[in-house]
């Protein structure tokens, strides 16, 4: 005789980690300690404030940063180039995996290809993009491109093959047509996977900008560091990567959030 | 009129593994077509209820997926109403084996997958009606993942019915199912061919399951699958093998051909 697989087994506490609405004061502990360390450092080390600034000359000149508007001037710079790099990668990513996925011809001639240029990081890329691209806002949006394009692609088409191939017999013995089968199988069936690789991928895209940033343009997080740097500042460059640290967690919380929604999900578990 | 007919029919795969699947048989050798199917006739009648039986891995899903147009004969034919099966149709609706519903629709919308061309007005009614018919009414906007897998069973046959194909082609529809729930699915089939007397052909492997749903029962051989033994039976519903004696010789009689010497 058989039996039901079980959907839920019991939930087996292994470890007892104590109500878990307190986990983020341990993460703000963490963040403590570090202030902490990071003061006492700056006042026994015996470096000077221009090479190790301490905590309060980083906080004052945040303030400037912020009153001043500078700070949100090359973030919104910033996150302009994440968007529309990011986008593109999207927007042309998807579809081309989709199409990976689903051919065998387009598959073994693409993918070679695909493999080859992946591992390059696409900083090896810079001078390449400045000559094609100039100075300005193209090169770097190029560079963002090619960082999110490739996974976008690649976690695409394993989506699509790992799409149950019962599903597309389905679809065949109910007729659907071709456009059919992309909107009403192919796409919901992969928008999880896609959505765990937007995760992911907004990190790189948002790791590469800082990148790009240092080589062509006159704003942006990156271009600020730089510019801090060559001016000695070292309160500034700290400065710009609190912010782009916050903002990145803010992206993966945003992307975090998508994974939530229900409709979308059909029940894959989120990762 | 006679609704199926398969017609000499082989099917031949090409070997794959390197290593022969079975010793006895040297002619199974790596590369070299492996035979499934071996001259198959059978003749399924309109409004009939085939079950198909045989050891596994025998053949018996490969013929099903032949029928339903997903896979083509290596030699012979399959006609359904006259016609030559030449890839999938609507009118012959495949149940899988396991959950062939789509996971991001909810139950109203995979009952209503065969009925995209139909009038809005008359898809609702349509798909209510077929929810109604496998007593599943107030789950319409559940997932299928909320659902147990019997549920999860009708809601497919529910969506292959509201389509109104001709012939309904079921692979194992019962697998996986618990004791009960089989009992009680098994019991809802018989009762919906008694209803709607569509032509159904079904696999199974479980011999009581093919004795007390089908008109006829088809038995094969091992591979390659030939058919070894039909027989038409003509016991009136609902059938008990304690009540038919001649129900149980048969039904031990198989056990013995498909290789069970002492069934209890």
């Amino acid at each position: 005789m058989k039996t039901e697989p079980n959907r839920n087994p019991p939930q087996i506490a292994l470890q007892s980690t104590g109500p878990k609405s307190h986990g983020w004061l341990l993460g703000l502990l963490a963040f403590a300690i570090i202030l902490i360390t990071w003061e006492v450092l700056a006042r026994y080390s015996g470096w000077s404030v221009q090479i190790f600034p301490d905590p309060i000359t980083v906080a004052l000149s945040m303030v400037e940063m912020c009153l001043n508007g500078t700070l949100l001037r090359h973030t919104v710079a910033s996150l302009f180039r994440v968007t529309v790099g990011f986008y593109l990668a999207v927007l042309i990513g998807v579809p081309v995996g989709i199409l990976l996925g689903r051919s065998w011809s387009v598959r073994a001639f693409f993918n070679p290809v695909f493999h080859f240029l992946r591992p390059i990081s696409p900083l090896a890329w810079i001078p390449l993009a400045m000559l094609w691209f100039g100075i300005g806002d193209p090169p770097a949006l190029f560079l963002i491109f090619l960082a999110s394009f490739f996974p976008m692609v690649v976690s695409t088409t394993i989506a699509v093959q790992n799409i149950n191939p019962t599903f597309f017999q389905v679809a065949a013995n109910f007729r659907f047509s071709r456009k059919e089968t992309l909107i009403r199988l192919i796409l919901p069936a992969i928008i999880p996977d896609v959505v765990n690789a937007l995760r992911l991928t907004v990190t790189i895209a948002w790791l590469v900008v800082v990148a790009a940033e240092m080589i062509a343009v006159q704003s942006g997080l990156g271009y600020l560091i730089l510019d801090a740097r060559n001016a000695l500042r070292m309160d500034y460059v700290m400065n710009s990567m609190m912010v782009i640290g916050l903002i990145g967690l803010l992206l993966d919380y945003v992307m975090k959030r998508l994974l939530k929604i229900e409709s979308a999900l059909w029940g894959v578990k989120s990762r | 009129m006679s609704h199926i007919r398969i017609e000499n029919l082989s099917k031949m795969y090409l070997g794959r593994r390197s290593k022969p699947r079975s010793l006895h048989d040297p002619a199974e050798q790596s590369g070299d077509n492996v035979l499934v199917l071996d001259d198959v006739n059978i003749v399924i009648e309109e409004g009939e209820m085939v079950c198909i039986l045989g050891p596994s891995g025998c053949g018996k899903s490969t013929l099903l997926r032949i029928v339903a147009g997903f896979e083509f004969p290596s030699s012979g034919a399959v006609f359904v109403g006259n016609q030559p099966v030449r890839g999938p149709s609507a009118q012959s609706i495949f149940v899988f084996q396991h959950s062939g519903l789509f996971p991001w629709m909810t139950v109203a919308q995979n009952v209503g997958l065969g009925l995209r061309h139909v009038k809005a007005e008359e898809a609702k009614q349509r798909i209510q009606d077929h929810i109604e018919m496998v007593e599943l009414d107030g789950f319409e906007d559940y997932y299928p993942h909320q659902l147990s897998g019997g549920m999860q069973r009708r809601v497919e046959l529910a969506r292959a019915l509201a389509l109104n194909p001709e012939l309904l082609i079921m692979d194992e529809p019962f697998s996986g199912l618990d004791f009960l729930t089989h009992m009680k699915m098994r019991e809802e089939v018989v009762n919906m061919h008694e209803f709607i007397r569509k032509t159904m052909v079904m696999v199974t492997h479980d011999i009581d399951d093919a004795l007390i749903m089908g008109d006829r029962i088809v038995v094969f051989s091992g591979r390659p699958a030939t058919v070894k033994l039909v027989h038409k039976l003509d016991f009136p519903r609902p059938r008990d093998f304690e009540r038919n004696p001649e129900l149980s010789r048969l039904r031990s009689e198989i056990f013995l051909m498909l290789g069970v010497p002492y069934a209890v």
